[in-house]
């Protein structure tokens, strides 16, 4: 351990374990500094899943694309299992008022070059055997993937180690270290200094508090995302099955949103997602439970189109503060702080993850990066 | 002498003691993140039969003092239920 660093990365998830990864590969010596341990938030808490067909357009469509290219081959880039395997998956129309949403992503994607296929009932059958006839009206497929979260969290981990990687565990920042207008290191708790001449920003919904110490407004939301987890079982889903009632009502401002998404791990059991609310909606002391809306809502929307599991066991449920941006776009590259990097409130984390350590290394090394992020940066505003 | 491979601890996941004691040699000094790691506890019996076994393991590795020492936070449901079962009576 050390009290002086080329890099400091804040937030162990996908994006910060991949900048330590490849940053220490590229011989700098890094400091991953992190809250509660490799991914104990949001990283931890999701499918696993590469996804594509979901994404926003424009540079984050090209960012989306380019990300799931890398994610194919990171297993070999690692040497380490991180349990990639291509999945379909499907986006679904339920019902007629989820049908011209979408088509319009579909269309979008379509005309953007993804190979997405739809497809109607019975081809939609097909593909996926377990759904109930008649419970769903139409559904964009595409050729995806999916990653199992803790191998490929600990192997990018693990790897960054071998490379000279340190870790500081249970360690909260609690201010980053100006001098200058420029960032020089982090503050902890105690009051004590680690410097470094860098410092990435990949603390998901902890990344707004942290910028604000650099006066920075950096406008990363957070919801209360909860799922299920259920006894593993013979195979029973062939791909990702996720609702277009997500494009419908996601994020409401007041309410509960759930729309149904449902994948089989590699481990046979089933997650079953995705109840939202606002954090600021939710009274403190109910941040951390499963709500009622949950275990009623998620039980509708999942019998209507998977009535055969209805007696499945559940084993627990779980609740993470899930970042998200207004926009869905991230915050990701240089920020107007000379020495200080982002890379958070991104919409699907791990189809992107190896891009963004990719990228994040090359602003720091090299000061390039292979596309111009501009758009991602530019939003920023000092905060007075 | 028994052989830390063929020692089941978390025996719903099939766990080995050391794939345990490798999770903590790597840094997982909970019983939650040695979870996340290797799967202890998170197979049909939620850890009733491992959690014990891992925090004094932890001690063991003096990784954890007995003042310091957590169990992984326990969840809803608290014993398995049906998806049927979950709430959705109109009566409210």
């Amino acid at each position: 351990m050390s009290n002086t660093y080329d890099v400091i990365v804040i937030g162990a998830g996908y994006h910060g374990c991949s900048c330590s990864y490849f940053l220490s590969k590229a011989g700098l010596k890094v400091l991953l500094v992190e809250k509660n341990d490799i991914g104990s938030g949001a990283s931890g808490a999701n499918f696993g899943n590469v996804q594509v067909q979901d994404c926003s357009m424009g540079l984050s469509f090209d960012m989306t694309v380019a990300g799931y290219e890398r994610m194919k081959t990171m297993e070999q880039e690692l040497g380490r299992s991180i349990s990639y395997n291509p999945r379909g998956s499907l986006l679904v129309a339920e019902n007629e008022n989820q049908l011209p949403v979408l088509e319009e992503v579909y269309n979008v994607k379509k005309a953007a070059g993804l190979g997405v296929k739809w497809l109607g009932p019975k081809e939609i059958q097909e593909v996926e055997p377990n759904i109930k006839p008649g419970s769903v009206l139409a559904a964009s497929y595409n050729d995806e993937g999916f990653v199992y979260p803790f191998h490929y969290l600990y192997a990018l981990v693990g790897k960054a180690v071998e490379y000279g990687l340190d870790i500081r565990r249970k360690t909260e920042v609690k201010s980053l270290l100006i001098e200058n207008g420029c960032c020089k290191g982090i503050i902890l708790e105690d009051d004590s200094e680690i410097r470094a001449e860098n410092v990435v920003v990949a603390a998901a919904s902890g990344t707004r508090a942290i910028c604000a110490t650099a006066n920075l407004d950096v406008p990363v939301l957070t919801t209360k995302a909860e799922s299920f987890v259920t006894e593993a079982i013979q195979p029973f889903l062939r791909n990702y099955y996720s609702s277009a009632g997500f494009f419908v009502d996601s994020h409401s401002q007041d309410s509960a949103s759930v729309s149904l998404c449902i994948s089989q791990s590699h481990y046979g059991n089933l997650l079953i997602a995705e109840t939202t609310k606002p954090f600021e909606n939710v009274d403190s002391s109910g941040h951390d439970c499963t709500s009622v809306e949950h275990c009623k809502r998620i039980k509708e929307e999942l019998l209507r189109v998977f009535p055969v599991l209805e007696n499945i066991q559940i084993l627990r449920s779980w609740v993470t503060a899930s970042p998200f941006t207004a926009t869905y776009e991230p915050f990701f590259g240089k920020s107007p702080v000379e020495g200080l990097f982002l890379a958070a409130g991104f919409k699907s984390s791990v189809v992107v993850s190896g891009f963004v350590g990719e990228t994040i290394r090359d602003l720091i090394v090299s000061g390039t990066s292979r596309f111009d992020l501009s758009p991602f940066t530019d939003r920023i505003r000092y905060l007075n | 002498m028994s052989n830390d491979k063929d020692t089941l601890v978390c025996r719903c996941e099939e766990v080995t003691r050391e794939e345990i004691l490798e999770a903590i040699h790597n840094g997982c000094h909970t019983v939650a993140s040695v979870k996340r790691a290797v799967r202890a506890g998170m197979g049909a019996c939620q850890g009733r039969t491992c959690g014990r076994l891992i925090q004094q393991i932890l001690l063991a590795e003096g990784v954890q003092t007995t003042e310091t020492l957590t169990a992984d936070k326990v969840r809803f449901p608290i014993v398995p239920c049906s998806v049927e079962s979950l709430g959705g009576d109109d009566n409210e």
